[in-house]
């Protein structure tokens, strides 16, 4: 079964690189499961240098048969309705039978347009691929995992890329050839891009690949602790995600939302500071290596589902441990 | 101005219920459990409310595709503001590419101008409905919208992004996907939720919205319970936290 990989693409700002290679090299291991062909395309706004390294780079990745570098001033900013459109007349013209990609907002809003388009259904979250025709993946906030069947020729699969370990990179004589197709003249862009706010992360690492990952919650929703929580996560080098109640009540950017609406991660530990431990919130961080919670309320459901536990209020256990780090802290 | 904003809404369990698996693990076991409109559903059904309350839109029409039971998130619509609904009556809810072609169908019907529905629904959690739903409509989409503001037959969205925002111009028609942060929905009062029972709702059989029995594409084969348990081992104090930090090679060395 040939399958189509759409590149993961790189937050804008992040690196200033065209696609995470890390994650597309998660979803090239994935997709090989399917036993056919493996052909990845990455969009592009032109065939420049930047591009054709990128290209380069996916060409090098263990079981890519050909990389599409789809270059095209149209596909600036991954707009849905120009790529969908393109992706799907690659689809058609090469018969592949399932088109992979990973579960970030950006494929979401790409690939399942791409699904309405090739009247195929579409499914998000994958976390394990049985045989080319069962998919495993979680609902309702991940307190159910499905094992779900394809009984169409043709499917969308969003993975979710921390689940899959990635494809390795072979020498580069081996690297396979990057093709740019042409590009239809009809593609339509009826929407317009008027700006692409990269947020702020003060050069935190990204959630998504950060080895240690912090936790707002209820219980840290002051700007005192807020403040705190960043020096430390300063100090450990680590990243910062919230839980829906901080992100509603504005002490935290949306991109920082952890769980069933928001984002998944799976870093070696995870701290939940002043966070209960609702289900929509561990849905996120169920993939965690370690996680340790620090909350006053000794009865909070996050302690069932943490590794450690430290019953202790959260500001305070944050001062302490920048204490601990030599930090200046505020006294109480 | 534009005439109809169409607000689809799905029916789900209350988030506060944790869904049970069947015995036999053919599915989630939700008779008698609490259900609620999707909140970003809800989300959106307020974005338009508020729409028409500016005076962009003339009418909100909320509609769902669903068993009959569904009627009672219609009713919480009505109470809401909305000035009609509809029901596809269904036995089961349809999977996401069959949603999108009978709302596309009904889009059409209604002589709707702009679409917004929830980004996902919390059951499921599969959040392709919309996307889908504008790709055959071959209208626009806006997904994820934190802001919406309508003037000249323009969308115009903020949308929630992987990192940051976009902010996107989409001319109407289109599709717009709530996210968390477009608009708190309002209170219901008991007045409007008396006067919902009486307001109609208009019926339509599946086959008026081009929709036909068909086999699963994607049928749910097995479920199961999932939550892993970890040890929960309390710690003492800091330090105690400090030390399996340290043991684990994640606390810094060489300060303090």
């Amino acid at each position: 079964m040939d399958v189509l990989v759409l590149a993961a693409r790189d937050a804008p700002g992040a690196s200033g690189a065209l696609v995470d290679e890390e994650r597309t090299a998660r979803l090239v291991a994935a997709a090989r499961r399917f036993s056919g062909v493996v052909d990845v395309l990455l969009p592009a706004a032109a065939d420049d240098g930047a591009a054709r390294m990128a290209a380069d780079g996916l060409a090098a990745l263990q079981g890519v048969r050909r990389v599409w570098l789809a270059a095209d001033a149209r596909l600036t900013g991954w707009l849905a309705e120009p790529l969908a459109a393109l992706l799907a007349d690659v689809v058609r013209c090469e018969g592949y039978a399932r088109i992979i990609g990973d579960s970030s907002l950006a494929h979401r809003d790409v690939l399942a347009r791409l699904a309405g388009l090739l009247r195929a259904p579409a499914l998000t979250d994958v976390v394990d691929i049985i045989d080319a025709d069962t998919v495993r993946r979680p609902m309702y906030a991940g307190d159910i995992l499905a094992t779900v069947g394809i009984r169409s020729e043709l499917a969308v699969l969003l993975l979710r890329a921390v689940a899959f370990a990635p494809a390795e990179k072979i020498a580069e004589e081996a690297a396979v050839e990057v093709v740019v197709p042409e590009m239809p003249g009809n593609l339509p862009c009826p929407v317009e891009l008027l700006e692409e706010e990269a947020g702020d992360s003060s050069g935190r690492p990204d959630l998504g690949r950060a080895r240690i990952v912090l936790g707002m919650g209820r219980g840290a929703m002051d700007t005192e602790s807020r403040a705190l929580l960043l020096q430390l996560a300063e100090k450990l080098g680590a990243a910062v995600a919230a839980t829906r109640a901080v992100v509603d009540e504005g002490l935290a950017p949306n991109d920082w939302q952890v769980g069933q609406t928001g984002k998944q991660i799976a870093p070696a530990l995870y701290i939940a500071f002043g966070i209960s431990g609702a289900h929509q919130h561990l849905a996120g961080i169920a993939d965690a290596e370690t996680i340790i919670a620090v909350n006053t309320d000794a009865d909070a459901p996050i302690f069932a589902a943490a590794d450690h536990g430290l019953a202790m209020d959260a500001r305070k256990a944050l001062k302490a441990l920048l204490a601990e780090l030599g930090e200046h802290v505020p006294d109480e | 101005m534009i005439d109809t904003i169409l607000a689809p809404i799905r029916q789900t369990l209350d988030h506060h219920v944790q869904a049970r698996v069947l015995p036999d693990g053919s599915g989630v076991d939700d008779q008698g459990a609490a259900k609620i409109v999707n909140p970003f559903d809800e989300i959106a059904l307020e974005a338009a409310l508020r729409l028409k309350e500016q005076g962009v839109a003339a009418r909100v029409v909320a509609a769902v595709i669903g068993p009959a039971e569904t009627e009672k998130a219609l009713r919480t619509a009505l109470a809401m503001g909305a000035d009609a609904a509809a029901l596809v009556e269904v036995e089961e809810l349809p999977e996401p590419p069959r949603v999108a072609q009978a709302l596309a169908a009904l889009a059409r019907r209604e002589g709707a101008e702009l679409v917004i529905m929830g980004k996902q629904a919390i059951d499921d959690d599969l959040g392709v409905t919309a996307q889908m739903l504008a790709a055959r409509l071959g209208w626009p989409q806006a997904m994820f919208a934190a802001e919406l503001r309508v003037e000249d037959g323009v969308a115009h969205v903020l949308c929630e992004a992987d990192a940051g925002t976009r902010t996107l111009k989409a001319p109407l028609p289109c599709v717009v996907a709530a996210d968390l942060r477009l608009a708190e929905p309002r209170f219901v009062s008991l007045a409007n939720v008396m006067k919902a029972k009486r307001k109609p709702i208009e019926r339509l059989s599946a086959a008026e919205v081009g929709l036909e029995v068909a086999e699963a594409h994607t049928p749910l084969l097995k479920v199961e319970a999932t939550r892993r348990r970890r040890a929960g081992e309390m710690l003492a104090d800091v330090d105690a936290l400090i030390a399996t930090l340290r043991q684990r090679g994640l606390w810094p060395e060489g300060q303090g």
